[in-house]
């Protein structure tokens, strides 16, 4: 063939030829993989004759990679290799429901106490009732009733792992100290520890504000609302002046009518919310995208939050940490719930996925690593291994506050007592309309445009409607 | 003696015609086989979950129109999602438009650096939407922000709290729709330079000035560009969803509350999938209906080339 020779092809066979060609393509893109080579998989096989024996295992979170501190130490116990499957908490729990529903969700998936209530209907968890007695699961060592916390219709479908951390208030040591009113805070190991009621904390704020005015920047006493969203940072103050939830204090799925328009209830929001008002409480968090920051930025005194040594730390901020308990209205109240492990219930692998969340919960070594990673107390013996903390160690005093308000576990045992333990959840029926329901209302007064007791009793009207419509 | 052949009957694939029908749908299959698993199935499958108590983790269960029945009558929401949509699509799409078309105009007048102007009034259109709901989630922070640094500084003592206030977070994302106004401007800029000049000589010819020619000639000529534009940005208005998800979540108190905000919030938080899946279907309908009403009475303000 003359290589100058020019070929014409014709507009119909160009087409008919792409046509094939695509074809071969897509039928090529479809067909199954070819076997592997047979020396190959002998060579795989040959070096991967350790790791074939442990059992492969997905695990998600949205903790990242605090868990790789004590993850070497279940997989050698339990014979797994556990992948991480870390998403942001941002999006954590929609992107779940999503792979609960493609069935691409991981073996062992971790769940936050809030929403309890919107996965464990979902009947995509596997009960561990007939696997706890044979791994010598001891609910005497349990910190609370597993059914109660962790339980929907008699079934255990999640292990709490740690005992509920409580919502404290994060101080600026800095900056407490340049406005002097260090001394007046009731900090862990002092006499007074846990004794401010909410009128102790407005006085605080006045005084804050009066030793912050001749400053050249505005001072907050606190770094965002004290009611922004429906969490439990908010339940504390509505059950620790009284008021409930629901109908029932204890409920699965028997709730029948939201009581957060009562008497209680409002009377704790509204003063919760006069306070913001008040000029002491900066709102950049409504808004959301930097939450926290004034606090960060050393501009407030304190930011409401849990207690654990993974958030705020001394170590990543640039001023000496202080902490009190939150202030209170008639009583101490404390959610009941921390963080659940659950097992997916279509997990291939289910036996090592229970043998790997189980021990998670039990085991003495992960113990060990856990509260001294995360600062928050096991939920099984968890004071044996609060007890084994250095005396003296941030470790201590964060655990120590962790666990103050909890009754067998508390350093002021008279206050522990004292305290009521409330749902961390909010229902198996309308959970999530209800936190947008309210959500809302609370902008409402927060940002002034209604008073805080007219938008909530709308809200309960609303979520009220809706529990009725799912009856 | 030879006999005359019998002319054979072709099958319609061994015609001319038929054989290139056939290649040509040979060679569209993978897009017309994409189209119907994950464009006409899912439509579908969503027309049936309209009709249904769906929680995508449990079967669905037919409820027949009681979506469409609580959506008109009872959800108070899905007004208020509608409401805000709506003003945001009023403003937004004309504005974008405006903006759009008018730096189009300037990027078409000779002068030095044009290249660079060009790419510099592109580049936003390219950054993805959720590193902008960041960046102006900064610019429009409170106190802190860009924004209310300026206006302190040219002495306004209290600024807004932007996107904190029912009545200033909604314009402030309509601000940032702008940001990403040069995105059409590839289209005016082909569109302005498509226009012959044969017949911006004729207008001076006929005594046009520069408001006459840009009226009477630049106008019609890039109708059709604008007409395309204004229909995507109605279709993508009504879409709005990363700006509200990442920055105010739909607040303070709904106040920006996009319509596709809300459906993701009832079908992937309160897992109402089949009550979802008819906002989908209501949004569908709304879309649907402006456009066809654009096009409809677009023959009075649109010229075509030849027409």
């Amino acid at each position: 063939m003359d290589p100058t020779k020019r070929v014409d092809v014709s507009r119909r066979e160009f087409l008919k030829w792409s046509a094939l060609a695509g074809t071969a393509g897509v039928i090529a893109s479809c067909a199954p993989a070819p076997a592997a080579e047979p020396a190959a998989e002998e060579a795989a096989a040959d070096s991967g004759a350790a790791a074939s024996e442990a059992t492969p295992i997905r695990f998600s979170t949205w903790w990242g990679t605090f868990w790789n501190d004590y993850a070497p130490i279940i997989e050698e116990k339990t014979d797994t290799q556990a992948t991480l499957e870390s998403t942001p908490w941002s999006e954590y729990h929609d992107k779940l429901k999503l792979q609960l529903a493609g069935g691409t969700a991981a073996d062992v998936m971790m769940i936050a106490n809030v929403f309890q209530g919107d996965f464990w209907t979902s009947n995509q968890l596997h009960p561990f009732d007939d696997y706890l007695p044979v791994y010598d699961f001891n609910p005497d060592n349990y910190y609370w009733d597993a059914v109660e916390v962790g339980g929907y219709k008699g079934e255990v479908l999640g292990l709490d792992q740690y005992v509920a951390h409580p919502v404290v208030f994060h101080g600026n040591k800095n900056l407490t100290d340049e406005l002097g009113v260090t001394d007046m805070l009731p900090q862990f190991g002092q006499d007074d520890y846990d004794t401010w009621q909410f009128d102790d904390l407005v006085a605080f704020c006045e005084t804050v504000a009066e030793a912050s005015a001749g400053m050249e920047d505005q001072i907050w006493t606190l770094g965002g609302p004290l009611i922004g969203s429906w969490g439990y940072g908010s339940k504390h103050w509505v059950y620790g002046n009284g008021g409930q939830q629901f109908d029932t204090w204890w409920y699965e799925g028997d709730e029948t009518k939201c009581l957060l328009d009562s008497e209680e209830s409002l009377e704790a929001i509204t003063k919760v919310i006069d306070l913001t008002h008040q000029g002491h409480t900066y709102l950049e968090s409504i808004a959301g995208p930097i939450e926290g920051g004034t606090y960060r930025a050393g501009r407030a005194v304190f930011a409401m939050g849990p207690v654990g040594l993974t958030l705020w730390t001394s170590d990543s901020l640039d001023f000496e940490k202080v902490y009190i308990h939150t202030p209170w209205f008639q009583q101490r109240a404390i959610h009941t719930t921390g963080d659940f492990l659950t097992v997916n219930k279509s997990s291939e692998v289910l036996d090592s996925a229970m043998a790997y969340a189980i021990t998670q919960i039990t085991d003495e070594d992960v113990g060990t690593q856990f509260i001294r990673t995360m600062g928050l107390a096991p939920s099984y013996n968890g004071l044996h291994y609060y007890e084994g903390l250095e005396e003296g160690s941030e470790a201590k005093e964060v655990v120590g506050i962790h666990l103050s308000r909890w009754e067998g576990f508390s350093a002021y045992p008279e206050q522990a007592e004292a305290s009521i333990h409330y749902p961390g959840h909010d229902g198996f029926k309308v959970p999530a309309f209800l936190r947008d329901t309210l959500r809302a209302a609370f902008q409402a007064a927060i940002i002034g445009e209604r008073e805080a007791a007219d938008a909530v009793t709308e809200a309960v009207a609303d979520i009220n409607a809706e529990l009725e419509a799912k009856s | 003696m030879a006999t005359a052949a019998t002319p054979q009957k072709l099958h319609w694939w061994q015609t001319l015609k038929g054989r290139e029908a056939l290649a040509g749908y040979i060679g569209i299959s993978p897009w017309l086989l994409g189209f119907l698993m994950w464009g006409v199935g899912p439509m579908m499958l969503s027309a049936y979950y309209s009709l249904t108590e769906y929680s995508i983790l449990s079967d669905p269960v037919f409820r027949g129109l009681d979506n469409f029945e609580r959506m008109f009558t009872r959800d108070k929401l899905f007004a208020q999602a509608l409401r805000v949509t709506a003003v945001y699509a009023i403003v937004t799409v004309p504005l974008g438009v405006i903006v759009g078309y008018g730096l189009a105009l300037l990027l078409n007048q000779k002068a030095r650096g044009l290249s660079y102007w060009r790419t510099g009034f592109y580049l936003p259109a390219v950054v993805p939407g959720v590193a902008t709901a960041y960046l102006f989630a900064y610019v429009f922070a409170n106190e802190y922000g860009l924004a209310d640094s300026v206006l302190q500084t040219i002495g306004i003592e209290d600024p807004p709290n932007w996107f904190g206030s029912t009545k200033w977070a909604l314009p402030s994302l309509m601000v940032l729709s702008l940001w990403g106004a040069g995105g059409g401007l590839i289209l005016y800029l082909a569109s302005l330079q498509g226009v012959p000049t044969a017949l911006y000589d004729a207008a001076k010819v006929d005594g046009a000035n520069a408001w006459g020619q840009f009226w009477n000639v630049t106008i019609p000529m890039t109708s059709p560009v604008i007409l395309f534009t204004f229909i995507m940005g109605i279709i993508n208005s009504f879409q709005i969803f990363t700006s509200a998800f990442i920055i105010t979540q739909g607040g303070p108190v709904n106040s920006t509350l996009f319509y596709v905000l809300y459906l993701y919030r009832k079908g992937w938080q309160q897992l109402e999938m089949g009550y979802a899946a008819g906002l989908a279907w209501i949004l569908f309908i709304i879309i649907f209906a402006l456009t066809i009403l654009v096009l409809r009475t677009s023959s009075r303000f649109v010229h075509y080339e030849g027409e």
